[in-house]
């Protein structure tokens, strides 16, 4: 095997030794991979201002000749797009660091996925744009990621007796992380106990009650071409009950728990 | 390293715990100690034990220091209404190297993070709030590094500070001195553009 041209979101970047550092990229073509940057830290030719997060660059990779098992080696960089406005707001940064940690905790070494390179690289150039609301974008991110990852939340209909949600006699209806749907209140007081134990970030440890509003803006920013779904106005309470459904649903299906979520809360507690 | 008798092989292996230390080099520094005057060997291991014992962190910019504050807090010539805050130890080196700075230092000791779970409350920035409301500031100038990290915990200091009003300042990036435009990357050049200057 040769060396390999494509282009790539730096996902995240472990220093290794004095000089070098271990890259976790998203290819467009060869999905998640890992690399050893040799002397990355010092050369300025080979990866002059591209070893920073998120930033896009098309990336020359060579594989190891003699030790088939060592890291693929970068060998040279070019910065394609470093999204110079997300950096200076720290709020813009944690939402990043969070979709490129879900990413990085989702994915499978090697396999391509080019959907979710396009996803995540038009998520940071609305953020670096400024036109669209960063947590608009976040709820859009997170439920195409789901979408294009297999485990899309069924939002139309009750996962139990299927009535349309818009046929449903109340103003919310329960979301089940575990069955990823929807439950109508009728139906939820017959499967399990209507007191809750309470969870993280306003939402229960087995699911949260959202609006039927909220539902369905979040069902059609799901569906509807990505150049429109930033149109969308989401109320502050929309915007609330969605994060709180995505960021509890997401964690719940991976199975661990995100550093950059955690931070993320903070951050929106005090700026 | 069964041929090394047992007090060699410990200080080989003491040695390769070193940053940037192999097994090799260990070895190699571990019999030329052996083989060096007692008393060099006796300063050494002196040497280390005093830094252990002695140094600390500057009470007030927790800077490297022996004493309970640093040299620089402590010296009257600096101007205490302007802090520079970098990330660490080493990059105060650097700013104080080129003696373009009269001010005085708070050092966070890292950088907000948040993939790797570091916060607010992980970096001295409470200490730094405390400091710039006891004190009278004139002057904050956000040296930390233009990484991504670096990037967002001068944001997150100038929001926290935006009530107040004390300057705050962004070190500048631009062209390094004798370097070549060609090698520049299109973000730099960009800052590099945005600030530049008349002549």
């Amino acid at each position: 095997m040769g060396d390999f041209t494509t282009d790539a979101i730096l996902l995240r970047k472990i220093e290794y030794g004095d000089h070098d550092l271990i890259i976790t990229f998203l290819t467009r073509d060869k999905g998640k991979i890992c690399v050893m940057a040799k002397n990355a830290k010092k050369s300025v030719r080979r990866f002059s201002g591209a070893m920073d997060l998120f930033s896009v660059n098309h990336i020359q990779c060579a594989f190891p000749k003699k030790n088939k098992e060592a890291m693929i080696n970068l060998c040279q960089t070019v910065l394609e797009n470093g999204f110079s406005h997300i950096r200076y707001d720290v709020v813009n940064t944690a939402y990043a660091s969070y979709w490129t940690e879900i990413v990085t905790q989702w994915l499978e070494d090697g396999k391509a996925q080019p959907d979710i390179f396009e996803l995540l690289y038009t998520a940071l150039e609305m953020v670096d744009d400024g036109f669209i609301p960063t947590e608009v974008i976040s709820l859009l991110f997170q439920i195409r990621f789901m979408r294009l990852s297999g485990f899309s939340p069924g939002l139309d209909q009750c996962d139990t007796c299927h009535t349309n949600i818009e046929d449903v006699d109340s103003a919310r209806l329960w979301f089940d992380f575990k069955a990823g749907r929807v439950v109508c209140p009728q139906c939820k007081g017959r499967i399990i106990p209507v007191q809750e134990p309470a969870g993280p970030f306003g939402a229960g440890f087995r699911g949260c009650w959202v609006s039927k509003g909220t539902l369905k803006q979040l069902s059609w920013i799901n569906t509807v071409e990505m150049a429109r779904a930033g149109r969308i106005k989401f109320s502050p309470a929309a915007i609330q009950e969605g994060e709180t459904l995505l960021e509890s649903f997401i964690p719940f299906h991976i199975g661990r728990h995100f550093n950059s979520l955690k931070f993320l809360h903070k951050m929106r507690s005090e700026i | 390293m069964n041929h090394y008798p047992e007090a060699i092989v410990r200080l080989i292996h003491s040695l390769s715990t070193l940053p940037g230390i192999g097994k090799k080099t260990a070895e190699r520094l571990a019999l030329h100690i052996l083989h060096a005057p007692e008393h060099e060997a006796a300063a050494l291991a002196a040497d280390i034990t005093e830094l252990k014992k002695s140094v600390r962190l500057c009470a007030s910019c927790f800077a490297l220091t022996d004493r309970e504050t640093c040299q620089i807090c402590s010296d009257p010539g600096r101007d205490n209404g302007v802090i520079c805050v970098v990330e660490n130890p080493t990059d105060m080196a650097a700013i104080e190297k080129s003696g373009a700075f009269s001010g005085v230092y708070h050092i966070l000791g890292g950088a907000l993070s948040p993939i790797d779970g570091i916060g607010p409350g992980d970096i001295r920035l409470a200490e730094l709030f405390k400091r710039v409301r006891r004190s009278q500031i004139r002057e904050i100038i956000l040296a930390t590094r233009t990484n991504v990290e670096g990037e967002a915990t001068a944001a997150y200091i100038r929001s926290k500070l935006a009530a107040t009003n004390i300057k705050m300042t962004r070190i500048a990036s631009g062209i390094p001195m004798g370097g070549e435009l060609q090698y520049v990357d299109p973000l730099t050049m960009q800052k590099a553009m945005e600030k530049r200057y008349g002549i």
